[in-house]
């Protein structure tokens, strides 16, 4: 990675026109022709055009006709932008479900004080919170964002005291930065108690230093595994990270908030990335690196990238991810700048989303269900339980690489969702209250030979010409209009390509 | 580090035509040993449990290779080497390794001595009989020649089975190109490799009619009875409109409802006295079990075992890597025992991305190092013995702090494809490695 540092970041940063002149020359490179696969959209949706639909598919946990209403009044740029300032959008709705959670905004020392709740049941409450807000919060964008950052800055919420931890995490670090400053995200998310714990720094002392956070902020974090550090850089930016711990949870009014300690630090002169540390730096030395870790081409390269593939396809044209990276250079990380810039109509139809579709991964799938069908989850932590065998509860994911977000790792473990649609569908769920009828009701009165094409129009479009025809066979075969009937034919529609694609 | 200075050869193409002539030799004398039984356990032993083997010991006919059934587990994290077989006897064990040695036999919480020179953790006792018995070896010092000390890294490309760090694009798996490259290993199977897990691993990418099952037990179809079979041929006609991984997963998937659903793994009882822990890992060694005597022809189940990366209160006496080890072993040794004659045709291998540094850390933990220690168990493996190439933990000899890989992990399982997995082109399955035959299995 020599050359990334013989450029010299100053020549790099684009000006605006620079910027623009790259969006532009995107378009140029694209083949943006539609491939067979989605038909014209239905007439009882709102008229959306085909780049909106597929804006509204990345930007969303999936489609519902209110924010297609929206996004169709609004239009693509100023939704996008709407959606970029969260606090504007109203989320009433939501708050009034989370408002049985009256730990949400407590510290960690008042969580583990709380007078009714154990740590464990936090954390339970904690998956349930995640579960209410993909599926229910108008700021949807956010929700997206929130679960790229949450796998990025992965910590499992079942390592001692990441129980609790964990949802302070959530809060103050990837909630209240997911569209701010990447620099504030990387030095909220060092001084995470929960990260402290689960990457083992709280014990990383001087004379025997241990270097698992260390490592994982340059490999995972911020450089990448490809990024110019070497394994000496580990080690002194592990003395860096010395001292850096919190206080014990059990610990009146202060424990489990981040606490230095200028007496287990290592305050010897270090080299980190070629930076010379010099002696007596304290809390600094690691601060510093943050700030060159925060500010380094290799990760606006790594991060944009990932962000570009998170939000748009597993393989986005080389000229998306140059213009990620510009973007991101350009605004020395303002992430909402990024994420704008990559769902702009020019960007996205780049990208070419339609003929590239993603896998949705399991809680993607499930949630986009549950929005699509408006049904009411009263009782979300059965949910949790009903929906775990799925394979991606939230914080449940162990490495700190974060859940997998290639169409390999989950394109073979199908059946748990085909039998959760079928469940579902059919009002056997255990957890809701959800009953066929309401199916039905989406239906809108069409007689059974027109049931394909009602799903289509109820589920938001994009459904294949196969898949329609396979649901309305099924249709067919019934000789009446049972609950059966419609039943499976929306578990076929929840269950088929077009709808675990987005 | 390269290959040439572990080994002192050369990636040149003679060789590799050498490893496939290799081969084709071993196949010859595979064949005649297949006449004449197993060698260490003699014919008796193979008399009174031939009706017992599934038809993949016998595939093909007598002069074909074995084509054994396969178990895979990758112990992710790192798990750490010298505590599952400690060197007690090198001198400089104790004093490296301080706090987290592993006392020598016979003291208190002590190794149990496997060579006089090594030991097991006494937490891994449930996997002694089968050393005993010659069914299973420890291949210390063992790993990837690339010195990447990232999990995330060494893990690609382990499972990639590619050399060294440059391979950036690696789409499919060791294991994955060999089940490719071979005939099914009975006409007509259904589900030739199974994952034991929630998310495909990168070691199985690219084989045909493979899955990731969470649960075996539960690999059905819910919803309506009446239509059940209907429904399914509806799914089919749905992913056979598309391509790429999905579809593949898919129409695996619709394959195999009705072949696993068929088998009773919640009432499956063990033979041979085994017990399996009572933990999701016992579960899918048990599973595991069931599934081969079932006998649909799966030829590889994968097994994953993640939380090995123990910075801190790694223990001894007591701790995370006691505990997960011992559940490791015990199911290692229940599966031994339950499958009991048909190990002659199952072959077990764990292995892990990376084993830990030589010192502990402050945490009462280790940080991440080189080589760790392989595990190999089956009727046909060369067991009771610890394969190494061994120079000690002195200053000298570490790799910057860790225990250096003198044993590559291709050697080893491209031995293991080519003697037990009937397979002729193993070596091909790790690109540019002339593998080293190290004479670790009957073949």
């Amino acid at each position: 990675m020599g050359a990334a540092a013989g450029r010299g970041p100053d020549r790099e940063y684009p000006t605006r026109r620079t910027v623009v002149a790259g969006a532009a020359a995107l378009s140029v490179s694209v083949a943006a022709a539609r491939t067979a696969r989605a038909l014209p959209a239905p007439s009882a949706a709102p008229a959306l055009t085909d780049l909106e639909r597929a804006l509204l598919s990345r930007a969303t946990f999936g489609w519902t006709a209110e924010d297609a209403q929206q996004l169709a009044t609004l239009g693509h740029e100023t939704w996008l932008r709407t959606q970029l300032v969260p606090s504007s959008i109203d989320d009433s709705a939501l708050d009034a479900r989370l408002a049985a959670y009256d730990w949400i905004p407590m510290t960690g020392p008042e969580m583990y004080d709380h007078p009714t709740l154990s740590p464990w049941e936090i954390a339970q409450e904690g998956r349930s919170v995640r579960l209410l807000r993909a599926t229910y919060s108008k700021r949807q964008l956010l929700e997206r964002i929130v679960e790229f950052w949450t796998d990025h800055f992965n910590i499992f919420g079942q390592t001692g005291d990441t129980d609790v931890l964990k949802q302070v995490d959530d809060r103050e670090v990837v909630r209240r930065h997911a569209l701010g400053s990447f620099r504030d995200l990387l030095h909220a998310s060092a001084k995470s108690p929960a990260m402290l714990h689960y990457l083992d720094n709280d014990t990383n002392e001087v004379g025997a230093p241990q270097e698992n956070y260390a490592r994982e902020v340059m490999e995972l974090h911020t450089l990448g595994v490809d990024g110019p550090y070497t394994e000496s850089d580990v080690r002194e930016l592990a003395r860096c990270f010395t001292g850096w711990t919190y206080y014990p949870v059990w610990q009146l009014n202060v424990g489990g908030t981040f606490r230095f300690r200028a007496d287990r630090h290592d305050d010897g002169a270090k080299t980190v990335l070629g930076i010379s540390i010099p002696a007596g730096g304290g809390m600094s030395d690691a601060e510093t690196v943050l700030d060159a870790l925060a500010s380094h081409p290799s990760t606006a390269r790594f991060v944009s990238g990932k962000l570009a593939r998170w939000l748009l396809g597993y393989d986005p044209p080389q000229a998306v991810l140059d213009h990620a990276e510009r973007v991101w250079r350009g605004t020395g990380g303002q992430i909402a700048e990024v994420v704008r810039a990559l769902l702009s109509p020019r960007v996205l139809k780049a990208a070419n989303p339609w003929g590239e579709p993603k896998l949705k991964r399991p809680f993607h799938w499930v949630v986009s269900m549950y929005r699509v069908t408006g049904v009411d989850l009263d009782d979300p932590s059965a949910t949790i339980w009903e929906t775990w065998r799925l394979g991606q509860t939230p914080f449940q994911w162990a490495p700190p690489n974060g859940y997998p977000d290639v169409e390999g790792a989950w394109a073979s473990n199908l059946l748990p969702r085909w039998s959760n649609a079928a469940g579902y569908a059919a009002g056997w769920s255990w957890s809701t209250d959800f009953e066929p009828d309401e199916l039905r009701a989406m239906l809108a009165g069409a007689p059974k030979d027109q049931w394909a094409r009602a799903i289509h129009a109820a589920l938001g479009g994009g459904f294949s010409g196969t898949d329609l025809a396979v649901i309305q066979a099924h249709a067919d075969g019934f000789s009446s209009e049972s609950n059966q009937a419609v039943s499976e034919c929306f578990e076929l529609a929840f269950s088929s390509p077009s709808f675990l694609r987005y | 580090m390269n290959e040439s200075s572990i080994h002192g050869r050369s990636d040149g193409c003679d060789e590799y035509v050498d490893v496939e002539r290799r081969a084709a030799l071993h196949a010859l004398r595979r064949g005649a040993a297949a006449m004449v039984g197993r060698r260490r356990r003699g014919a008796a032993a193979l008399a009174s449990s031939a009706a017992a083997l599934p038809r993949v010991a016998f595939a093909g006919g007598g002069g074909a290779p074995a084509r054994d059934v396969l178990v895979f587990c990758f112990l992710r994290g790192g798990m750490d080497g010298l505590s599952l077989c400690p060197p007690y006897a090198d001198p400089d064990y104790v004093s490296m390794r301080g706090p987290l040695a592993v006392p020598p036999p016979g003291a208190l919480g002590g190794a149990l001595d496997l060579d006089g020179t090594f030991g097991l953790h006494p937490a891994a006792a449930a996997l002694l009989p089968a050393y005993q018995a010659g069914d299973v070896a420890f291949v210390q010092g063992a790993g990837s020649t690339d010195p990447t000390r990232s999990h995330f890294d060494a893990m690609k490309l382990i499972e990639g089975g590619v050399p060294n760090q440059g391979a950036s694009a690696v789409e499919t798996g060791w294991l994955g190109r060999h089940v490719a490259a071979m005939p099914p290993a009975q006409p007509g199977a259904l589900l030739r490799a199974a994952a034991l897990d929630d998310v495909f691993p990168l070691t199985l990418a690219g084989a045909p009619q493979s899955l990731a099952i969470p649960k075996l037990a539960e690999f059905d179809l819910d919803g309506y009875g009446s239509t059940r079979a209907l429904r399914q041929s509806r799914l089919r006609t749905m992913y056979e409109a598309i391509d790429g991984p999905l579809a593949a997963g898919a129409l695996s998937t619709l394959d195999n409802i009705d072949a696993l659903s068929s088998i009773d793994f919640d009432g499956y009882a063990p033979s041979g006295g085994a017990v399996y822990p009572d933990s999701t890992l016992g579960e899918a060694f048990r599973n595991t079990a069931a599934l081969i005597k079932a006998d649909r022809g799966v030829e590889v189940v994968e097994i994953d075992k993640g939380g090995w990366d123990h910075h801190d209160n790694q223990g001894v006496g007591a701790g995370r890597f006691f505990d997960m080890i011992g559940e490791l072993c015990q199911s290692l040794g229940a599966l031994h025992a339950d499958l009991g004659s048909l190990m002659g045709s199952v072959t077990v291998a764990c292995m892990t991305e990376f084993g830990r540094r030589v010192d502990a850390n402050g945490s009462a933990g280790t940080d991440h190092g080189r080589a760790s220690c392989m595990v190999l168990m089956g009727g046909n493996v060369v067991g009771g013995r610890v394969v190494r190439d061994w120079i000690g933990l002195g200053p000298a000899a570490l790799d910057d702090l860790a225990v250096p890989v003198r044993i590559d992990y291709r050697d080893v399982l491209a031995e293991l494809l080519t003697d037990r997995m009937g397979d002729p082109a193993a070596a091909s399955r790790f690109p540019n490695h002339a593998p080293t035959d190290l004479g670790l299995f009957d073949g």
